[in-house]
């Protein structure tokens, strides 16, 4: 073990000097030379004509990052077994372990954080997805209070957790980037709206059937706190209304990705309207992704807002940053089950944004289930039409 | 053929005659002594030790050298990786990945554990990229869902855990391969 901290911590500036005393070396200073040079270019003597530094005879004594390069080819099981073969691999898998997913843990999951997290406390990226649900709240705990680093956290379906385990994260990862907690359905949304307080470098987070906790209130406190925000999944997400995500495009301008998928009330209430839609193409020139499936309150309104934002920002991009405008604007749409819009609409939206396809094989601007929309094609669909047929389009 | 060195003047006329390969193999290549812990010499041609990166920069320092001490490299390990590195050199004057692939896998394939354990330390010593990637994956799949005596004594490691420690471990091995088949 002490050896194993050395290895990190034997300066290299020391080379030199160990190359003169090289005829008096023990084999324990050998063996600290060549674990600090790691069989690396640095063994070489400048001039001289021996190569110094050794290669590793030992395996308990492997280096580090050869190590991590032989388990990081094997399953996240097979690596927690090489932590269990001597203390030398646990220190060095567990100071150079990054990315951990125990997914595929049917039953033990908890019991396996509970004895791991306080061990892996390098982890940047935990993955604790379950399909039967396993997870709580203590493992929770001790992962804050281990996992200091921890920027990317999969929570998903961990249906046996509490907001305490919301407070637990809150407290324990201020640098937490991404957040998947879907499926998640007893959080509240005080819990999470606390959860925005502490964790304000969000950027990808995922509420997807978080029926409880993403309400207008949450989105709030999104959109007051979590000004990086990028990516926010509310599928499902039955409490969300246009209140909730107004104030969301508001506070969160890089707002990328959107996904508002059946946000309707279980009494049938759409709560998502134009206004969401509108205040989305007014403060949010990255979005770039948007889905608003059984949205059925959307209407034209909402298609011509996008229009006529692209419209606006196409003249000050083109100032600011020149070539980049093509890469900005939608690239994906869902409007299916949007019944209320009608087709000029969304062929304006369509002429307006070149990337949104309807073409086989390209759907990027979804509208299954629109009967009444089956007119608007994408540029390219005209494009062939004209060139087979000579017919010209009949849109318009 | 030779006259293209004796008389120059002959140039233009003797390459339509000897194509460029024939020149190639013609010159004498320039060989290398490497010298294992164990004391055997091993002669190779300067292209194949080229392929190893510590060699390399030790001859960029000391270029009038000719013998290269490999201390704690045994005969043995240091035969197969050259033996490798050979063939890595006939992939590099034609390259066919399809072909490449194969021999990288049959050369791991028959090699047994010991060879392999033995190999690594000396690739990632003398810092042959390919070779050390070839047996890294080698290694994976051989302890891949092996239990942990197997893999201790697949690379000859003591257990060195204290009881309760291992004790511990167990417990966690238990939760993780619960439900999965034994070795």
């Amino acid at each position: 073990m002490t050896e194993n901290r050395n290895k990190q911590a034997f300066p290299r500036e020391m080379v030199g000097e160990a190359k003169v005393r090289r005829e008096g070396l023990d084999l324990y200073s050998e063996k600290l030379m060549m674990l600090a040079f790691g069989g690396g270019k640095s063994g070489i003597g400048e001039g001289g004509v021996k190569i110094v530094g050794l290669v590793i005879t030992e395996w308990k004594d492997i280096p580090m990052e050869l190590l991590l390069r032989i388990v990081s080819l094997v399953d996240d099981r097979t690596m927690i077994m090489a932590s269990g073969v001597c203390s030398g691999w646990r220190d060095a898998i567990c100071s150079g372990l990054t990315h951990l997913c125990l997914s595929w843990c049917k039953n033990n999951m908890n019991n396996l954080v509970l004895s791991l997290a306080p061990k892996f406390t390098k982890l940047q990226t935990l993955v604790l997805r379950q399909d039967k649900p396993q997870l709580e709240d203590n493992a929770v705990e001790t992962i804050s209070s281990h996992c200091h680093d921890l920027q990317d956290l999969d929570l998903s379906k961990s249906l046996k957790l509490s907001d305490l385990s919301l407070y637990a994260l809150a407290h324990g990862f201020p640098n937490l980037t991404k957040l998947n907690i879907s499926g998640c359905t007893a959080f509240s949304d005080v819990s999470l709206e606390y959860l925005t307080e502490f964790c304000r470098k969000l950027k990808i987070l995922n509420l997807c059937g978080c029926v409880k906790g993403a309400t207008d209130r949450a989105l709030q406190a999104i959109g007051r706190n979590c000004s990086q925000l990028q990516s926010l999944n509310l599928g499902w997400c039955e409490n969300v209304g246009d209140v909730g995500v107004r104030s969301l495009a508001y506070g969160c301008p890089d707002l990328r990705t959107l996904d508002l998928c059946s946000c309707v009330c279980i009494t049938g209430i759409f709560k998502i309207g134009d206004d969401s839609v509108i205040a989305l193409a007014n403060s949010c020139p990255h979005l770039g992704s948007l889905c608003l499936y059984y949205c059925r309150n959307i209407t034209d309104r909402a298609m011509y807002s996008l229009v006529e934002n692209r419209m606006k920002n196409k003249a000050a991009m083109w100032k600011s940053m020149a070539g980049r405008y093509g890469e900005e604007g939608l690239k994906s749409l869902n409007i299916s089950q949007c019944t209320a819009i009608t087709p000029p609409a969304v062929q304006a939206l369509c002429d307006s944004f070149p990337a949104l396809h309807t073409c086989f094989g390209r759907h990027s601007l979804v509208m299954s289930g629109c009967l009444n929309l089956t007119s608007v094609h994408c540029a390219c669909v005209v494009q062939a039409h004209r060139t087979a047929s000579y017919i010209p389009y009949p849109a318009h | 053929m030779s006259s293209s060195t004796d008389s120059p003047t002959l140039t233009t006329e003797t390459t339509q005659l000897s194509p460029q390969p024939d020149t190639e193999t013609a010159k004498p290549t320039k060989k290398i002594t490497l010298k294992s812990s164990d004391n055997q010499i091993f002669e190779v041609e300067e292209s194949v030790a080229m392929e190893f990166a510590t060699v390399k920069s030790f001859f960029e320092d000391s270029p009038s050298t000719d013998t290269v001490p490999l201390p704690n490299v045994t005969a043995k390990p240091l035969s197969q990786v050259i033996e490798f590195c050979k063939e890595q050199i006939k992939f590099k004057a034609n390259p066919d990945e399809a072909q490449k692939k194969k021999y990288n896998a049959e050369f791991v394939t028959e090699k047994s554990d010991k060879d392999l354990v033995d190999m690594i330390p000396v690739a990632n010593y003398l810092e042959i990229k390919d070779l050390l990637d070839v047996l890294n994956q080698a290694v994976a799949d051989r302890i891949e869902n092996k239990s942990v005596e197997y893999v201790r004594s697949f690379f000859g490691i003591d257990n060195d855990f204290t009881a309760e420690e291992e004790a511990a471990l167990r417990r966690e091995h238990a939760w993780a391969y619960e439900g999965v088949d034994e070795d």
